[in-house]
């Protein structure tokens, strides 16, 4: 092998990150600190984002890293980015880093355009000549040459985030890191982005890329890493990487069958055979993500003629709050009429571009009629919604809460 | 093509020790990055202000008009034959630029929290960066001086100009040295740009700002030059209204004082510069 004899642009040894988390706030005052003087230290508890990473990136490659929300993906990419030190091991880089960890780096709403450039583009490491240099190529690619002396506070985000990307577009590091800065804008530019993102990786620079968005790690990547609890789990083709990570994320179970009857779910009357999210074709899913719709399949057997079967699916966050309740009582088929024995599918249809990227557990109850012989079988599927793209908008960072609708808004001039 | 300012050959990232020395190298290689900051800084702060680049020259003028009337005329502070005006301007010109600079300097790390949590770069610029910017208002305020001089008919000493920068300099280190100094603790205790306002109020009257130096009794002239300020202000008048010779102790006393004072906060900077982006 060949490849293997190029010395790593990149080289990681036994990298640690540790933070102190605690009951304390992140930054405090210094009356606090003042009467904290008498009270009893809180217990800090440690953690660990990142353990042991290990990895060698060699020049030219495109790295894709993946990994559930608080995996350790950007706190790698903050270590060797220096923006905040590692705990233990170490980190050699051969030549000039460049990160983008977030669109319009540095910009200063109260600046227009053109001085936006300057600044963010300094900000981001390119020098004065060569901002000076590449200014009319940065113009002419954000596509917003008739704004450029407007203030950016006054841009729609589409033009503030072409012209953020445009200048990251034309950053010139031996090395670039980049933190899901992609999924934002029209499709258009966005493709426009892309392929400037696939030249620069015929250009022989390394790139990291952290992205939720499966298909362009697939696309953009050679290799990825998959990182869970600060730790690699796997390293290989960004293809293999992201088939097994898909199957595997957040250790979903989108799927359960009992064939063993003694080990179902079962009340007098009923015995649940199997639970399935499913995609409006009927196939078991493979990907969950917030925009599409699905559905939650239950497969059973009514044991006794004439028995009834309500269900409840109940939805619960990490923390086992349950978020909502669902019951099958409008359901107009079946619902408060008596089954004659045999087997049953019921389907709850549950809409896209509700929930939100957070993990959830289901619990599945069953009762005859009158909530009568009521059984509840907790942690019955478990499944993590991928982040999307329709609800997101042009709104880039987090969003709270455990549901992310998109309702209708309007707004009149009066 | 032409090679890049900023690149580095090999970069080591490592658990950081527990005190590292200022790489003055690699700030000098960020020097277009501190230029821009600046330029940013005061951009944004003309653009602001309604009034925009008058303000500068209102803001102390206005002062000085207040200070003018009240201490001057009223309270008749005396001054050796030195118009009022003059007097109090000249303080007030190395006062303005101390507090504001001061000020501006203790939120930088905050303010710029946003980059400083996105981009690698020496942070001890922003800061930097922050105490540079009022210099164009001292300019703007300094060209009043003179205007000011000729229209008392006040013959200033020559010697005195050429003192200036050296002074300059003095205000400088000092409120860059303990900006720096209260930007780092700002970032963990955000209390503390409330405790400063109230500070740099009493920090003034403890400072020959609107009274002269002459009027402290000599046993205690030396607790009161413990403060830079004090020295340059007394300074700055002595060389430049009352045509004195240099008191080359009280200028070595100051400069030493203010060097301290960077020391101090370049110190304590660099003990808690490398986990600002946890902690902001």
């Amino acid at each position: 092998m060949a490849k293997n004899k190029i010395e790593p642009i990149i080289k990681i040894e036994n990298l640690g990150k540790k933070y102190m988390i605690g009951a304390k706030e992140r930054y405090y005052s210094l009356r606090d600190s003042f009467t904290n003087i008498f009270k009893k230290k809180q217990s800090k508890k440690e953690f660990w984002a990142l353990k042991n990473i290990n990895l060698e990136i060699k020049k030219g490659e495109i790295l894709g890293i993946i990994g559930t929300n608080g995996s350790g993906k950007s706190t790698l990419l903050k270590v060797i980015s220096r923006i905040t030190p590692p705990t233990t091991g170490r980190v050699g880089i051969k030549g000039k880093v460049a990160a983008l960890l977030e669109i319009g780096t540095g910009f200063h709403q109260e600046l227009t355009g053109r001085e936006n450039i300057f600044l963010s583009a300094a900000i981001l490491g390119m020098s004065r000549t060569e901002i000076t240099e590449k200014f009319d190529q940065i113009v002419e690619f954000s596509e917003i040459s008739q704004f450029l002396d407007t203030p950016v506070k006054r841009y729609s985000s589409g033009m503030y985030v072409r012209l953020a990307f445009s200048i990251a577009a034309h950053l010139d590091p031996d090395i670039l890191i980049i933190d899901e800065v992609l999924a934002v804008g029209d499709i258009n530019f966005q493709k426009k982005c892309l392929g400037r993102m696939s030249e620069i990786g015929q250009s022989d620079r390394t790139v990291l890329f952290v992205s939720h968005n499966m298909m362009a790690v697939k696309s953009l990547c050679g290799r990825a890493i998959w990182l869970d609890k600060g730790k690699i789990i796997m390293d290989g083709k960004a293809e293999e990487v992201v088939d097994q990570y898909i199957g595997n994320i957040g250790k979903n179970v989108f799927h359960r069958k009992w064939s063993n009857t003694c080990e179902a779910p079962q009340n007098a009357n009923m015995i649940i055979e199997g639970i399935r999210l499913v995609d409006c074709k009927g196939e078991t899913l493979k990907y969950l993500d917030i925009d599409t719709a699905f559905n939650v399949e239950i497969e059973y057997k009514i044991k006794k003629d004439r028995s009834h079967a309500g269900f409840n699916l109940m939805f619960f966050n990490k923390d086992n709050t349950c978020l909502l309740c669902n019951l099958n009582n409008f359901e107009k088929e079946w619902y408060g009429k008596p089954m004659t024995t045999g087997k049953y599918k019921s389907i709850c249809k549950i809409p896209g571009q509700f929930f939100n990227n957070r993990f959830f557990n289901l619990s599945l109850a069953f009762f005859n009629k009158g909530f009568s012989d009521f059984v509840r079988f907790d942690n019955i599927l478990k499944f993590e919604f991928g982040d999307g793209v329709v609800v997101r908008g042009d709104y880039l960072g987090e969003y709270d809460g455990l549901l992310r609708p998109k309702f209708e808004w309007e707004t009149k001039k009066q | 093509m032409k090679q890049q300012n900023y690149t580095t050959t090999f970069i080591e990232i490592k658990p950081p020790k527990a005190f590292v020395g200022i790489d003055l190298k690699e700030i000098w290689q960020y020097r277009d990055l501190l230029y821009i900051l600046v330029w940013r800084n005061v951009k944004v702060r003309y653009k602001q202000t309604v009034v925009g680049v008058a303000w500068a020259i209102f803001q102390p003028l206005i002062t000085m008009v207040i200070f003018t009337v009240f201490f001057g005329r009223l309270i008749k502070v005396p001054t050796d034959n030195i118009p009022y005006a003059v007097f109090v301007y000249t303080g007030l010109l190395y006062w303005n630029y101390f507090s504001t600079a001061l000020t501006s300097t203790s939120d930088s790390l905050v303010s710029d929290e946003s980059i400083i949590k996105k981009v690698y770069f020496p942070r001890i610029i922003v800061p930097i960066a922050t105490t540079v910017t009022p210099l164009v208002d001292f300019l703007v305020a300094f060209l009043i001086l003179f205007i000011l001089m000729v229209f008392y008919r006040f013959m200033p000493n020559f010697w005195g100009i050429l003192l200036l920068p050296v002074l300059m300099l003095i205000t400088f280190m000092t409120s860059s040295g303990l900006g720096i100094f209260l930007a780092s603790l700002n970032v963990k205790y955000r209390d503390v740009r409330y405790i400063l306002g109230f500070f740099i109020q009493l920090l003034m009257y403890i400072t020959p700002v609107i009274y002269s130096a002459s009027i402290i009794p000599d046993r205690f002239r030396w607790i009161f030059y413990l403060n830079p300020m004090a020295g340059v202000i007394t300074l700055a008048r002595d060389s430049l209204l009352h045509h004195l010779s240099l008191d080359w102790t009280l200028l070595a006393a100051s400069f030493g004082i203010s060097f301290i004072l960077i020391l101090i906060g370049l110190f304590y900077f660099r003990r808690t510069e490398r986990f600002f982006a946890d902690v902001l």
